[in-house]
C-alpha cells in the first residue's frame, strides 16, 4: 500500500498540515498543542527555523525574517511594489521575472522559501504519524492563476512532496462542512484570509461538489488592513513624537506586531490599547482605537470583497436570496464589520460553526483521501477562475477557455506557418478577462518546433490547452498530416522552468545534508559541554568516593571528550561522550547513594 | 506546465485492454476497461437526451454526476497512464458536454453547429430590430453623458433600462422553449426552426452585450 497522503494549508500568515483518520480529517498538532505554524521563516547562524520561534523573532532579527511569502508565488518583482513599503526584509532588483527575496546575502525565490515551511509541516507529520510522508493535497486561493499554482507545486517538489492535486481553499473548505452528509444545496463560501479574498458558489448534491462561479482578488487580506493601520499609526508617531518607523525594519516590525494584534482584539472588544516602545526619551507610543475607528478605517478595503461576490453571483446565474448558506472561512472573518457586510450582501446571517483557521486543511485531508481511494462517495467538480487565450494578430485576445468552465477542461486550436519554410511557431498564452493581450497575465510562450519547411499556410499543426484538475495548464501539439506528437518548448513568463527547479532541487540536496551535518555537530557539541560541566563538578565534589585509579580513568576519558568536541566530527563525539558515561558509571552510582542515604538521614532528622 | 502526450484519437472500436468490440462506448462492454471518447461523440447522445431539445437542466445534471464520477482523475491515480489519459479527455468532454447543453441557448448554436448552420462572430444588428436597438442605443449614450455613477448608486434611469433589456432577455428565452417543444413535437419545417433558433441566438448575443454595457453603468450585478 502506498503512504499516508496528507493534507495542506499553506497559508499567508499561518500553514497547517492534516490527514483522515476513520473517516474524520484531524489537524496535526506541534509541541506547543497548536495546529498552526506561522508561516514565518528565520535565517540564523544555527539554520533555518521555521514556525512560532521564527516568528518571535520577527522583531529581533527583522531583517533576517520573512513572512507573507505567498503575496509572492508567481510574481515579478514589478508586481510588487506597493507592498515593498511594508517589508522588513529585502527584494532583489536584479531578476524582473521572478521575484527574489535576499536574506542574508543570499537569494531565494518564493517557492525555495515556502518549501521550507512545507518541510517543517512535514517533518510534524512524520514526528506525529510516526512514518515518512511523501505526498501531499496542496491548497491554493481559488483565484489563484496558472503561475502561482506551478509555483505552488514547484514548493512541494521542493520540499520533498510529491503534490498530487492542488484544491482551491474555499473548495476544500466546503468538503470539510458538507462531511456531513445532510448538507445539501446552493451554498457560498467567502474565504479571506491573511493574504487572499477568494469567494466560490457551489451546490452539494449527493456527494457531488459542483463549484458554480469563483472569484476573488489575490491581493487582497488582513495584510492589506495591517498596512492601513500601520499607515496611519505611523504618521500620527511621526507627528507626535518624531519618531519614523519606517526608518527601521526592527520598529517596522514592532508596530506590525502590535498593530496585528489591536486588529485581533478589537473583533472581541469594544476599544482597545496599542503600546509601543519607542527609542529616545519618549519611552512609548500609547494609542486607544474604538472598534468603531477601526470599522471606519478598514471599510474601504472590505468593501473590496463584495465585488467579486456580485461576479460570482452573476456568473452563477444566481441571486443573493438564492444562496441557501454562506460558510465563512479565514482568520479575518471573524472581524464583526466583515460579518455584517457578508451578511447585507447575501441577505442571511453567515455560518460560523467551523474553525476558520482549520476548515481548509481539513477538506485538504478529506481530498487528499479521496485519491487515496479511502473516501469513494464525494468528487469535487471544480471550475478554472480565469479564462485562458492566446493573442492573435494585432495584441487582441482569442479565448479558448472561459473562466467558470468546470475542470478538467480542454480546447483544441489549429495553427499554421505565415512565411513560407517557416520552421516554429510561437503561441503566447495567456490568463485573465481583458480583450487585449496586454492587460492579462502573461502565463508562457510555447514555441512549436521543428516543423518541416513548407510553403507558407501549408502546415497544419492541431495544439491543445487542457486545465487539468489542479487548475493547471497542459499544453501539447500534434502535426495532423502526419498525425506525429509535435515538441513544444515552454517559457514561463513569470514562473521557474523545469531545469531551475531541478537545479534548486540539486542544491537543496546538497545543502540539506551539510544542514544536517552542522546540525548534529551543535548538538553533539552542546550535550558534550553538558557532561563535561556535570562531571568536573562530580569530580570535584564528590571525587574521593572512587579510588584514585578510577578518578585516573575518569580525568582520561574526560580530556579525550575535550578534545573531540573541538573537532568537526560529531561521532567521535558521542562515542568519547560514551566513554566518559561508561567511566563514571560507579561514580555515579555512589553519588546516588550518598545522596540517598543524605535524605533519609533528614528525614529521619525531621522526624524526630 | 508539462507535455501532456496526445492520444491519437480515432473511432476506435477494438477495446485497448481486452481487444473486444468496444463500440463507441465510454467503457468496453466486455471488461468494463475505460475507453477514450472519440472528440467527435455526440452531445445529446452522452448525456442521454436524444432526438429532443426541451429538458429541464436536472435531467441531464443526473447523467451528468454519474458520468463524473466514472470519469473523473480523482478515481485513476493508481491506474495506468492509458487509462489516466482517457479519464481526462473524457471528463473534459463531458464538462464541455454539460455546459453546452445545459444551457438553452449554448444548446441552440450546438444544434445550429451540428446542423451546418454556424453562426459567425458578428457584431451586427440583428434583421428587424433596427428601431428598437436605435432606442436603446440612445438611451445608453444619455445615461453615459450623465457621468459615472457613484460607487452602488443607480440610477433610475439605468434602472428601467435594464429592467427592459432583461425582458427582452427573459421574451427570448421564452421564444426559444416554445421553438424546442415544437422541434421535439416535429410540428413545423426543420428548416424553419433552425432558421428561427439562429433568428434567437443571434438576438440573444447582442442583448447579452447590451446587458454587460449597461451593468458597467450601473456597478451592480447583472441578476
Amino acid at each position: 500500500m502506498a503512504g499516508r497522503i496528507v493534507g495542506i494549508d499553506l497559508g499567508t500568515t499561518n500553514s497547517l498540515v492534516a490527514f483522515m483518520e476513520g473517516g474524520v480529517p484531524r489537524v496535526i498538532p506541534g509541541v506547543d498543542g497548536s495546529p498552526l505554524v506561522p508561516s514565518v521563516i528565520s535565517f540564523t547562524e544555527e539554520g533555518i527555523i521555521v514556525g512560532p520561534e521564527a516568528k518571535r523573532q520577527r522583531v529581533s532579527r527583522a531583517g533576517h525574517t520573512v513572512y507573507s511569502i505567498k503575496r509572492f508565488m508567481g510574481k515579478g518583482f514589478d508586481d510588487l511594489r506597493e507592498d515593498r513599503k511594508y517589508l522588513s526584509f529585502e527584494l532583489s532588483e536584479d531578476q524582473k521575472q521572478v521575484v527574489r527575496i535576499r536574506v542574508a546575502d543570499k537569494e531565494y525565490t518564493p517557492p525555495q522559501l515556502s518549501a521550507m515551511i512545507l518541510m517543517e509541516l512535514k517533518r510534524r507529520a512524520e514526528t506525529f504519524l510516526r512514518e515518512e510522508i511523501s505526498q501531499a493535497v496542496i491548497t491554493v486561493p481559488a483565484y489563484f492563476n496558472d503561475t502561482q499554482r506551478q509555483a505552488t507545486k514547484d514548493a512541494g517538489r521542493l520540499a520533498g512532496l510529491e503534490v498530487l492535486r492542488i484544491v482551491n481553499e474555499p473548495t476544500a473548505a466546503s468538503l470539510a462542512y458538507g462531511l456531513d452528509k445532510k448538507r445539501q444545496g446552493t451554498i457560498a463560501v467567502y474565504d479571506l484570509g491573511g493574504g487572499t479574498f477568494d469567494v466560490s458558489i457551489l451546490k452539494l448534491k449527493e456527494g457531488i461538489f459542483e463549484v458554480l462561479s469563483t472569484s476573488g482578488d489575490t491581493h487582497l487580506g488582513g495584510d492589506d488592513i495591517d498596512h492601513l493601520m500601520m499607515e496611519t499609526l505611523a504618521t500620527e508617531i511621526i507627528a507626535q513624537t518624531g519618531v519614523s518607523v519606517r526608518d527601521t525594519p526592527e520598529m517596522l516590525q514592532a508596530l506590525r506586531d502590535e498593530v496585528e494584534q489591536l486588529k485581533c482584539r478589537l473583533s472581541f472588544e469594544p476599544e482597545a490599547v496599542l503600546r509601543l516602545p519607542l527609542p529616545g526619551k519618549r519611552s512609548e507610543f500609547l494609542r486607544t482605537m474604538t472598534r468603531g475607528e477601526f470599522e471606519n478605517l478598514v471599510l474601504p478595503v472590505l468593501e473590496k470583497t463584495l465585488g467579486p461576490c456580485r461576479r460570482a453571483l452573476a456568473d452563477a446565474n444566481l441571486a443573493a436570496d438564492q444562496i441557501e448558506e454562506v460558510v465563512l472561512v479565514g482568520g479575518s472573518t471573524r472581524i464583526p464589520l466583515v460579518r455584517r457586510l457578508v451578511e447585507e450582501t447575501f441577505r442571511r446571517p453567515p455560518h460560523c460553526e467551523l474553525n476558520p483557521d482549520e476548515v481548509v486543511a481539513l477538506g485538504a485531508a478529506v481530498q487528499a483521501d479521496i485519491l487515496a481511494g479511502g473516501t469513494t462517495d464525494m468528487l469535487l467538480l471544480d471550475v478554472v477562475p480565469l479564462s485562458v487565450g492566446i493573442e492573435t494578430y494585432g495584441g487582441a485576445v482569442a479565448r479558448l477557455i472561459a473562466r467558470n468552465s468546470t475542470i478538467p477542461s480542454s480546447a483544441k486550436e489549429m495553427f499554421t506557418t505565415f512565411v513560407d519554410g517557416q520552421t516554429s511557431v510561437e503561441i503566447h498564452v495567456l490568463q485573465g478577462e481583458r480583450e487585449l493581450a496586454k492587460d492579462n497575465r502573461s502565463l508562457a510562450r510555447f514555441q512549436l518546433k521543428g516543423i518541416e519547411p513548407q510553403p507558407a499556410g501549408i502546415p497544419r499543426i492541431e495544439v491543445t490547452f487542457l486545465i487539468d484538475a489542479n487548475g493547471i495548464l497542459n499544453v501539447a501539439a500534434r502535426d495532423v498530416r502526419t498525425g506525429k506528437a509535435q515538441s513544444v518548448e515552454v517559457k514561463p513568463s513569470y514562473g521557474l522552468t523545469d531545469e531551475e527547479v531541478e537545479r534548486m532541487l540539486m542544491e537543496s540536496i546538497e545543502f540539506a545534508e551539510s544542514d544536517i551535518h552542522e546540525r548534529q555537530l551543535i548538538d553533539s557539541r552542546n550535550e558534550a559541554d553538558s557532561v563535561i560541566r556535570a562531571t568536573e563538578k562530580s569530580l570535584a565534589e564528590n571525587g574521593t568516593l572512587v579510588s584514585s585509579e578510577e578518578r585516573e580513568g575518569i580525568k582520561a576519558a574526560l580530556s579525550d571528550l575535550k578534545e573531540a568536541r573541538e573537532g568537526i566530527d560529531h561521532l567521535l563525539i558521542r562515542e568519547r561522550m560514551e566513554k566518559l558515561n561508561q567511566a563514571t558509571y560507579h561514580l555515579a552510582e555512589l553519588i546516588m547513594d550518598k545522596a540517598v542515604k543524605q535524605a533519609l538521614q533528614n528525614k529521619s532528622l525531621s522526624g524526630l | 506546465m508539462t507535455e501532456v502526450p496526445i492520444t491519437a484519437v480515432t473511432t476506435r472500436p477494438l477495446c485497448w485492454n481486452c481487444g473486444g468490440n468496444a463500440g463507441r462506448a465510454p467503457f468496453c462492454p466486455a471488461c468494463g476497461a475505460i475507453q477514450t471518447l472519440p472528440p467527435d461523440v455526440d452531445f445529446f447522445e452522452l448525456l442521454g437526451v436524444i432526438g429532443r431539445l426541451n429538458f429541464p437542466e436536472a435531467e441531464i445534471e443526473k447523467t451528468y454526476h454519474e458520468f463524473s464520477r466514472r470519469f473523473h482523475p480523482d478515481f485513476y491515480r493508481q491506474k495506468t497512464e492509458r487509462e489516466r489519459e482517457a479519464s481526462l479527455q473524457n471528463s473534459a468532454l463531458l464538462n464541455e458536454a454539460y455546459r453546452t447543453l445545459k444551457d438553452p441557448f449554448q444548446r441552440a448554436e450546438y444544434v445550429l453547429k451540428g446542423n451546418k448552420k454556424g453562426i459567425e462572430e458578428t457584431k451586427q444588428v440583428p434583421k428587424g430590430l433596427l428601431e428598437e436597438v436605435l432606442e436603446f442605443q440612445e438611451a445608453l449614450a444619455d445615461l453615459r453623458s450623465s457621468g459615472p455613477p457613484a460607487a452602488g448608486q443607480t440610477s433610475p434611469e439605468a434602472k428601467a433600462l435594464r429592467e427592459r433589456v432583461q425582458e427582452w432577455s427573459a421574451k427570448l428565452s421564452r421564444e426559444l422553449m416554445v421553438t424546442f417543444q415544437d422541434w421535439d413535437a416535429g410540428s413545423g419545417n426543420r428548416e424553419a426552426l433552425l432558421g428561427r433558433m439562429k433568428e434567437i441566438v443571434l438576438q440573444r448575443r447582442y442583448v447579452k452585450n447590451l446587458l454587460r454595457d449597461v451593468a458597467g453603468l450601473t456597478q451592480e450585478s447583472l441578476f
